[in-house]
Order: structure tokens, then C-alpha cells, then sequence
């Protein structure tokens, strides 16, 4: 959540308030080889994929200790790839987030911190093959309907402050009523539990992870911003190519999508896209 | 110093934010004057419950002090977010039904009644004894010498901690923006957060300052006709 927001604010500190829908994840690496090749590996740690991170992050990892980890989304992954590098097992180590956007070196192979692929970004660092599409999902109480932007339109929304939510309810679902606002997602919620608000918009995974906790709650729809996570690893990293062919392979077998079902009780993929102008 | 201007008094993000601002100050007067007038009366009836004589009224005098010293002692806040989020869920007749800023009056209304309630009571209490002896022995009713006689001078005499604590429910009405309307201080947390300056909390005290100043100075003024008119100072 913390990493979510901090993306928005590098997001909106560096175009200045621009919609972001407009920061399209143009910087995702391109430069993998076609999936079945295995490209020449080079771990930091001999044997093992050291992957970096900065905790708590459930559900992308379970537990707050580094070395006693017992899974989550992005740590699977990171064992999955290991595997598929044909190393033993996946290290997760403590890399602050703030550092890994500023460019600080990792002693890491590679990190996965739910960090949104960005042009400003990728100037500094090198981002993997994108494995998660965080998008606004809209949750609402089950038996809600939300099929159509003017579906959208008419209800009445409720948003986290300062987040690509409310960015987005504003300025691009524009709806009759005035979107309500609050300090955090549990508020939120809370709300929507009291039937103060019909809808709330917060990227999917959270939204997500919500409605596989709270049962009367449920993900309907989603809208595209764009927004995707990829690895960092560091500029013009060798390794960046066999990473991502791990990635891709993962992709292409259902892995991930397994992996998401798992975590956070659906496939992102198969909520319903509502298109906006 | 001069990231100290443009951090607090930013003229281009002052005049581009205060529409907003503005619009979501208007939610502020709306709640403190309504929850004002409540307060008003509903402080009055539990200083008259709190100062019923006899011991058939014991139980309402009971209720009355339970209320004050509970209500006096939630912070405003917590008690905002019991109301606010609490009571939708519940089937209570009519606030059960409530829209959030109705909700967020009645939780500043039953906190500032409480204060309120011992404003006027030590308003009642200050009204020497003997004009309670007096009108009873000229035979008004007790009801009558508290409406005719000890209400008229106590509340001349708490006018001014009245305005004391409407000052304070003026200020607390940002306090609602926590149940999600944009109100005036949601308002400006919005615009700081996409422009990365804190000048619209600037704009947003001045709002409030303009409104707090010219009361403070009014309450200055009445308490010193008051003091003038006790000492029997002519004007």
C-alpha cells in the first residue's frame, strides 16, 4: 500500500499532476529472448536467486522476517524463477524501497516490491517483463452491478486521498455525485460496509484482497490505468534477459495466474474491463 | 526562507486552490451553524434536567449527569467515527437513515451539549439564591422563576464561554471530513497532495480565522459590557 502510494507521488511529482493513465508502461523491457531458450545466468550469491524486497507486503509475502518467510505471490514467483534458472532456491533480503527507486545498488539479483513500471523510472533502473496488472478495481457489495461507464457514472463513490483512485473517479469516471474520501482503505470499506457509498476504486489488488477477506464484499469490474508491476534490476544488468524468459515462461505455463487465484482469490485478468473514452 | 514562502504561502497555488477550498469550506459553516443551534437547545434542556429540584426528578438528574460526564470525556473524534460508521449498520429509528453530514452534526451536537449543558448550568448556579427565593414567595411556579427570572440573567452571563466553545465546535467541524465528505479541510488535503505544497492548509485557516477573529472579538466586547454593567459603570 505504502509502495502504491509513493508510487503515485513520484508519479505525480514528475508530470505534475498529469493523469496517470498517460504514464503508459512504454519502459517495460524488450529485450527478451524467445521462452524455451535458457539464457547464460550470473547469480550475485553462487546457487541461489537473491531476491530483494522491503516488508510487510502481504499478500506479494507472508511473514515479516526475511528468512522465515512462508509464501506469498511475489515470493512463490521468485522460488518459481529460481527454479526455473535452474538455481536451488530463491534468498529474500531487506532493500528499502525509497532506495531501489533512487537507483541504489541491491546486493540482489533482482527485486520485486510491487513497484509500478515508469518512464522516470526506467531511467535509472532496468525493469523486468511486467508479471502484475494493477489496475482500479471497483468493489462493491455483492448483488451491485457495474457494467458500463454510465453504470459507473451514477453511483456514488468513495476513495482512499491522494490515490490513483480518486485521481481517476475525478477526473476521468466524472460521476453526478461528488466522490467521498478517506484516510484509509479501511474507512473505505467501512462506509461501503454501511451502505454510505455504492463503489470504491483502489488499485485491483488491494480491492481484491479485500473481497477475498470480507465476503459480502465483491471486485465487479475494473478500469485499465496502465499500471503494471515489474522487477528492478540494475541499469544494463546481463542478467535481465534470463529473467525475464523465467518470467515469461512462468506466464505462458499458467503459473502466475495459479499464483493469483491462490493470493488473491482471482485472476485480475478475468474481472471485466469497463472502457472509458 | 524563500522554500519557506513557497512552501506555506504560495500565491499561485493559493489562488488556484481556493475555489476548492471553498466549496468544501462551505460544508464547514453548514455543519457548525446548524450543530450550533442544536447545541444551544439541547445543552439548555440538560442543564434544566441536571437542575431539576425535588426527589421525584432524581432519576433525571441521574441521566443528566451520566450523559454530561460520558460525552464530555470521548474525544470528538472517536465519537464521530462511532456515530459516522457505527449507526448506518444498526436499525436505530431515523439516524439509522441519517446521510453522513447529518451524522456528523449529530456527533459534534451530542459532544458540544455536553459542554454547553455545564456553561448554563454555572449560569444557573451563578444567579444569587435569593432571586429563587423571591419569585417563589411571589408565587411563580418553579418553572416560571427558572424561565422568567433565572434564565434571563444566567445566560447574559454565559454568553461569552458560549462563544468560547462555539469557537471550538467551529474549528472541530474539520473533524467530520474523517466519515469522507470534502469538506473544506479533505478539500485542501487533496490539492496538497497533488501539487506537493502546503499552502492550501494556509488558505483553509484563513477561512477559519475569518470567521474565529471577529467572534472572538465580539465575545471580548460583550464580556466587557458585563463586567462594566456589574460595576455599574455608565456607558
Amino acid at each position: 500500500m505504502r509502495k502504491l502510494l509513493a508510487t503515485l507521488t513520484v508519479l505525480a511529482a514528475l508530470t505534475a499532476g498529469a493523469c496517470s493513465s498517460d504514464s503508459k508502461t512504454t519502459a517495460t523491457a524488450s529485450s527478451s529472448a524467445p521462452a524455451g531458450n535458457t539464457t547464460a545466468f550470473k547469480p550475485t550469491k553462487a546457487g541461489v536467486l537473491t531476491v530483494g524486497t522491503e516488508l510487510p507486503a502481504p499478500p506479494f509475502y507472508l511473514g515479516d522476517d526475511y528468512n522465515s518467510l512462508t509464501g506469498g505471490f511475489e515470493y512463490d514467483m521468485a522460488q518459481a524463477i529460481a527454479k526455473g534458472l535452474g538455481l536451488s532456491k530463491a534468498e529474500i533480503i531487506e532493500m528499502p524501497f525509497a532506495g531501489v527507486v533512487a537507483g541504489q545498488e541491491c546486493p540482489c539479483d533482482v527485486d520485486f516490491s510491487q513497484v509500478t513500471i515508469t518512464d522516470d523510472r526506467a531511467k535509472v533502473v532496468d525493469f523486468t517483463t511486467p508479471y502484475f496488472d494493477a489496475d482500479q478495481g471497483v468493489l462493491v457489495k455483492k448483488g451491485k452491478s457495474v457494467k458500463t461507464l454510465a453504470d459507473a457514472q451514477a453511483l456514488q463513490w468513495g476513495a482512499q486521498v491522494n490515490t490513483t483512485g480518486l485521481d481517476f473517479i475525478d477526473n476521468t469516471i466524472k460521476p453526478a455525485k461528488q466522490a467521498q474520501v478517506y484516510n484509509t482503505t479501511v474507512d473505505a470499506f467501512n462506509a461501503l460496509d454501511a451502505g454510505q457509498i455504492d463503489a470504491v476504486l483502489l488499485d485491483t489488488p488491494i480491492v481484491l484482497g479485500e473481497a477475498k477477506d470480507a465476503t459480502q464484499f465483491e471486485v465487479v469490474a475494473q478500469f485499465k490505468t496502465g499500471e503494471q508491476y515489474g522487477g528492478i534490476v540494475k541499469k544494463g544488468s546481463a542478467n535481465l534477459a534470463a529473467i525475464n524468459d523465467a518470467i515469461t515462461k512462468l506466464k505462458n505455463d499458467g503459473t502466475l495466474s495459479q499464483l493469483l487465484t491462490k493470493y488473491f482469490g482471482a485472476d485480475p485478468k478475468n474481472i471485466p474491463v469497463i472502457a472509458v473514452k | 526562507m524563500s522554500d519557506f514562502f513557497h512552501q506555506f504561502f504560495n500565491w499561485n497555488d493559493l489562488r488556484d486552490s481556493f475555489p476548492l477550498i471553498w466549496e468544501g469550506f462551505r460544508i464547514n459553516i453548514q455543519i457548525f451553524v446548524i450543530a450550533e443551534i442544536l447545541v444551544l437547545i439541547w445543552g439548555l434542556v440538560l442543564a434544566l434536567l441536571r437542575g431539576l429540584p425535588g426527589r421525584a426528578a432524581a432519576p433525571f438528574r441521574w441521566l443528566a449527569i451520566a450523559y454530561i460526564d460520558l460525552f464530555r470525556g470521548i474525544p470528538a473524534i472517536v465519537l464521530i467515527f462511532i456515530v459516522g460508521f457505527g449507526t448506518p449498520k444498526t436499525d436505530i429509528p431515523l439516524v439509522s437513515s441519517f446521510s453522513i453530514l447529518q451524522l456528523g452534526i449529530l456527533a459534534l451536537t451530542m459532544i458540544y451539549g455536553a459542554y454547553v449543558a455545564e456553561v448554563y448550568r454555572a449560569g444557573i448556579e451563578s444567579v444569587h439564591w435569593s432571586q429563587d427565593a423571591a419569585s417563589r414567595s411571589l408565587g411563580l411556579t418553579n418553572w416560571k422563576t427558572m424561565r422568567f427570572v433565572i434564565l434571563p440573567q444566567a445566560i447574559r452571563r454565559v454568553i461569552p464561554p458560549l462563544l468560547n466553545d462555539f469557537i471550538g465546535l467551529q474549528k472541530d467541524s474539520a473533524l467530520v471530513g474523517v466519515l469522507g465528505l470534502r469538506e473544506g479541510f479533505r478539500a485542501a488535503q487533496i490539492y496538497s497532495g497533488q501539487h506537493f505544497n502546503a499552502t492550501p492548509y494556509v488558505g483553509l485557516a484563513l477561512c477559519f480565522i475569518v470567521i474565529t477573529i471577529p467572534l472572538t472579538r465580539v465575545t471580548d466586547v460583550l464580556l466587557k459590557r458585563d463586567q462594566n454593567r456589574m460595576r455599574g459603570v455608565t456607558r
